[in-house]
């Protein structure tokens, strides 16, 4: 029997599996997705650089903007050869680790509800808040920021700064203890999501899989680590990696990444550099290709530049986490029954506005 | 087994007894931070000199400049805005194009989110009420935005 | 690092002296070899099983009307080698036909789906060559081909 779930499922977001079941084990799924595709890649063939920046933040823009608007930058200071100054660079690490824990404040959220946690939600919404004040504070938005520009940053980390920022981590990290034993420990939780939706590490290979979902399987992979962009070549840092490749071991991945980013904001507060945090770059992009790579909080982010010596793109390709990611769906699904479906979705953090652009 | 479903129920128990960290909107709101990008102003109709780059750089064409009595200035499309900031980080004139602090911008007729010039150098109207701000964090980890 | 790229890209270039059109260096973890179309699967086996290019990233199309090509790029990342390569080819646009790569990546399954919505480009052995991100009944052209228009045409007063 074949049975759809969604796009309007609590559990799915905006996006469609077609699920083939047999009373209560489901065959074979298929993902139908594009209900949130919004051409993006086509937007930006027809908007200059600059006004590129606003678009390409959409493609995940309530989770994890500023991961997806540096991939972005990157690929274009790449063909301008343009220099940034050391403190912008420093404040685009410190943006793009507070968005990684806001970002995984928000999958844990999600993740806690779809298992039937409700306390979870509105923790982890609390602590989340907390890091969009922040965010408030340096760029004045809270979700969309626009603050990363080619060859700088935009805003200037505020006065005073330091100090809130401290004292919110300082809490944070209290708070992140409290998670561990409320929902980690739990043994509701464990056994909704141990063994659950496991994949070895050769298949996550072979997929594509990025970010937490490949480390989870053993692979320990992090562009951050294999190919040091920005200024991460600095900090230190781990990478937390997995054996079993489970539900679980997703969401402990996950877990463990908001600890190791709390330790490179404090790392990078520290010490961030004085001078300048913004260098004039020309409008026009030279003739070029180029593919840059960052860590986003889903995994490796991807974009492909065709440069023709306009002020316009003329292609831009991004490959996203999710995109990636979804590709495990099908393979993780076979013969597990419909109520373990929420739970290995979630874990995998797919976001539809991810996955269609 | 039943430690681990205790414990978390105790956990989340004591939060019974603390602060609330929500705010009760309409009567309270929070305070905005310094640099908020609410709704989009002209500090004045005669400080910004028509140059036409706001609109140039726009990347959702939400500002069009248009003929003002004498001059040209900017009238602005909220509908389309999505606060992005380029139009102010590329106006040239410093008595020209600025953020505010409002973020209540619905309208009940689409026609009114389309701001003409002299409407969008008025200053949001604020209505009275309180401003509530996060306060302190303090060892027994609370948090909370005030009473 | 740059040393282990020029060794790759010249043991590729090497093995196959008439098939690989290019093999070269364009920076650091960034290895781009350009084949003959025909011969794509071939040089994707080799460097997928002898060299160690496991890990799909990643697969692009770039249209070129004025030459009347389509280019297509697969970024493979390699978890032994921890480096990056772009496998390229380009094919004609009036017939835009490849052999799909999934044989050898299961993960560019969605990206080539992608690819034949958006650009037409059909992949010869894939599947389950269907439309992927568009509604189902979407007709005109491929719309990330150059030829297809945005409407952009501002309507206020
Ligand atoms: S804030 Fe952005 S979207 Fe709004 S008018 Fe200015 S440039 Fe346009
Ligand atoms: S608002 Fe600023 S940018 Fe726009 S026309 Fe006036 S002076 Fe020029």
């Amino acid at each position: 029997m074949q049975v759809s779930w969604g796009p309007q499922h609590p559990a799915s977001g905006h996006l469609r599996f077609i699920l083939d079941v047999d009373g209560d084990s489901v065959l074979n799924l298929e993902p139908d997705v594009g209900y949130t595709h919004r051409g993006i890649e086509k937007l930006t063939e027809n908007r200059t650089y600059l006004q590129n920046i606003p678009v390409v933040e959409r493609i995940n823009s309530y989770c994890d903007a500023t991961n997806t608007v540096l991939g972005y930058i990157e690929v274009v200071e790449e063909l301008l050869e343009c220099e940034v100054p050391e403190r912008a660079r420093f404040i685009r690490v410190i943006m793009a680790e507070m968005n990684r824990i806001a970002s995984h404040l928000y999958w844990l959220c999600l993740m806690s509800i779809s298992v039937g946690f409700e306390t979870m939600l509105m923790w982890t919404m609390n602590e989340r808040e907390l890091f969009l004040d922040l965010f408030e504070m340096i760029t004045g938005a809270r979700i969309t920021y626009s603050a990363l520009r080619p060859g700088g940053v935009r805003y200037d980390i505020p006065h005073g700064f330091e100090e809130v920022a401290t004292k919110y981590l300082n809490h944070f990290e209290r708070r992140l203890k409290d998670y561990y034993k409320m929902i980690f420990e739990n043994s509701t939780f464990r056994l909704r999501t141990i063994g659950v939706g496991s994949i070895s590490s050769s298949d996550a290979i072979k997929l594509g899989l990025v970010g937490p979902c490949l480390r989870a399987s053993g692979v320990a992979t992090d562009v951050r680590k294999d190919e040091p962009y920005e200024v991460y070549q600095n900090f230190d840092f781990n990478i937390p990696v997995e054996k079993a490749g489970d539900a679980y071991a997703r969401s402990l991945i996950r877990f463990h990444e908001m600890e190791e980013s709390v330790s490179i904001i404090r790392q990078a507060l520290r010490s961030i550099p004085e001078g300048p945090i913004r260098k004039r770059v020309p409008l026009v992009v030279p003739k070029g290709e180029a593919y840059s790579r960052v860590e986003a909080a889903r995994g490796e982010l991807g974009y492909y530049l065709v440069a023709n010596g306009t002020d316009k793109p003329y292609r831009l390709k991004v490959s996203t986490p999710s995109f990636r990611n979804m590709a495990a769906l099908p393979y993780i699904t076979r013969n597990v029954t419909i109520a373990d479906i929420p739970a290995i979705y979630m874990s995998l953090d797919l976001i539809p506005l991810d996955i269609d652009r | 087994m039943v430690t681990s479903i205790l414990r978390p129920l105790s956990m989340a128990f004591q939060h019974v007894f603390r602060r609330t960290f929500t705010v009760k909107y309409p009567f309270k709101v929070l305070k905005p931070a310094e640099r908020y990008r609410g709704r989009l102003m002209l500090r004045s109709i005669d400080g910004c000199i028509g140059c036409g780059l706001c609109s140039w750089v726009c990347p959702t064409k939400a500002i069009l400049v248009v003929q003002e009595a004498e001059r040209k200035a900017p009238s602005l499309d909220l509908g389309r805005c999505c606060m992005c900031g380029l139009c102010v980080e590329i106006c040239p004139s410093p008595l020209a194009l600025t953020f505010t602090s409002a973020y209540e911008l619905c309208e009940y007729d689409k026609e009114r989110l389309i701001y003409q010039p002299w409407r969008l150098s008025q200053p949001p109207a604020e209505p009275p009420r309180e401003y509530v701000r996060v306060k302190d964090i303090d060892e027994k980890r609370l948090i909370s935005h005030g009473r | 690092m740059t040393e282990l790229d020029r060794n790759i890209a010249e043991g590729i270039k090497s093995h196959f002296a008439d098939v690989v059109l290019e093999a070269r260096v364009q920076r650091d973890l960034r290895i781009v070899v350009t084949v003959e179309k025909e011969h794509i699967l071939e040089v994707a086996r080799y460097i997928s099983s002898e060299v160690g290019f496991d890990h799909p990233a990643s697969v692009a199309a770039v249209d070129y009307p004025m030459q009347g090509k389509i280019e297509v790029v697969y970024y493979i990342w390699s978890t032994s080698k921890r480096t990056f390569l772009a496998l390229k080819t380009a094919i004609p646009r009036a017939e835009p036909k490849l052999n799909s790569l999934t044989p050898v990546w299961s993960g560019v399954d969605f990206h080539e789906r992608e690819i034949y919505e958006m650009f037409g480009v059909s992949f010869t052995g894939h599947p389950n060559l269907r439309g992927l991100l568009l509604q189902e009944d979407w007709e005109g052209p491929p719309p990330l081909r150059k030829d297809f228009k945005l409407r952009t045409k501002l309507e206020r007063g």
